[in-house]
């Protein structure tokens, strides 16, 4: 939980009757490597802070093709907010742990209505909800600006340990590119 | 044209009260544009942002290759802005050109974050608003990922009807992350069989 409250005294520090109440929301669970916290046809109702662990989120084509579209490691808000917001079953994406997941969940109907009631809490939200925004353009641009080995580079600087914590397979899926081109990529960087 | 603000606004968050529509509208102004102006300075840092009542713009940025690449076009009801640089208080990495002549509402960013922060209110639909554009954006992207050119432009063709009429080829094109020859094969594509 600490990484949890260190995080929120960093976006916007809240009241502590606010604390109490968020308290009641939320709940600390383990989850086992490759389990579905949320998938296709079902409509997801949760959100999470992930404590301790890596996730991965994927759009799987209409060819059946699974292709990432978000890796999450220690210290990071993870949900299907599609579905969240919409209320709808998500269309094709699903959101599911690489290795074991330490996560606070919480509901995200009932902590919506408790940041609509606690003034605190809804800038701290409304930060939380900027900062994913701009995650996203960073994303959007970086896949239009920069070429695979570019995108491998940056994933490397912004996750230094991603190469020991998980599988080949998911940092292709994640940079949008075949393992083979991955590890074409790699080698042409280790010999220069 | 206000009711067309009203409408946008209560569209977001339908239990904003007659009071607060009052004072949103107290610190927005009504500007008209002509096809091609820009809005603000692209590189400089930004402060305002803008609602688009009626016309058709683009919001471009140009990349390290020199091309534009164009990541939305916006159509009426639309809120706009460099929302990152406006967060970030950073120099705006996103222009927005008009493409039609346009009627435009602007309102500084920060008298808004005032408003959003002293009445819960405003808070709320503040909340929903980045929800909102949130969920729009993760789909853009998960089109890019999922989606063919074809189905693509079959979708921007069903959000913005008449944009072919309204908007260059090469445009479109640089929107859908497609080339100008690839669009005109799926054009051609589309043209019914004689």
């Amino acid at each position: 939980m600490k990484g949890f409250i260190e995080r929120i005294s960093n976006t916007h520090p809240i009241s502590e009757n606010s604390w109490k109440e968020l308290q009641k929301l939320v709940e600390v669970k383990t989850y086992p490597p490759k389990y579905k916290l949320d998938e296709p046809g079902k409509v997801s109702e949760k959100a999470y802070y992930l404590l301790k662990g890596v996730a991965k989120s994927y759009c799987t084509s209409q060819e059946g093709k699974k292709i990432n579209s978000g890796l999450y490691t220690d210290n990071s808000y993870i949900a299907e907010f599609t579905s969240l917001i919409l209320r709808k079953p998500p269309a094709v994406s699903t959101l599911e742990t690489i290795t074991s997941c330490t996560l606070v969940e919480a509901n995200y109907n009932d902590f919506v209505k408790l940041t609509d009631t606690h003034s605190d809490l809804n800038i701290w939200h409304r930060k939380n909800l900027e900062t994913f925004y701009i995650t996203l353009q960073k994303q959007d641009l970086s896949f239009a600006n920069f070429n695979a080995t570019e995108r491998y580079l940056n994933l490397i600087k912004e996750e230094p340990k991603i190469e020991t914590l998980i599988t080949q397979k998911n940092i292709a899926g994640h940079l949008g590119i075949s393992q083979v081109q991955l590890s074409r990529i790699k080698k042409k960087l280790y010999r220069s | 044209m206000m009711d067309k603000f009203k409408q946008f606004i209560l569209g977001v968050s339908p239990q904003l009260s007659l009071t607060s529509l009052e004072q949103l509208r107290k610190i927005t102004v009504l500007k008209e544009y002509k096809a091609k102006d820009n809005l603000y300075e692209f590189g400089k840092i930004p402060s305002k942002f803008y609602i688009l009542i009626s016309g058709i713009t683009k919001s471009y940025t140009i990349l390290d290759n020199g091309n534009e690449y164009v990541n939305r076009l916006h159509n009426k009801g639309e809120v706009m802005g460099p929302l990152t640089a406006l967060i970030e208080n950073s120099e705006a990495n996103f222009g927005i050109e008009c493409i039609t002549d346009c009627d435009i509402l602007e309102c500084t960013y920060q008298d808004f974050i005032h408003l959003s922060e002293s009445d819960l209110n405003f808070g709320i639909f503040h909340r929903k608003y980045l929800e909102l554009i949130y969920v729009s954006y993760i789909q853009r992207i998960k089109e890019f990922l999922s989606l063919s050119g074809l189905e693509r432009y079959l979708k921007l063709r069903r959000r913005i009807p008449g944009i072919d009429t309204l908007v260059s080829q090469k445009l479109i094109a640089s929107h859908l992350a497609i080339t100008p020859i690839q669009l005109s094969r799926i054009r051609n594509k589309l043209k019914p069989k004689v």
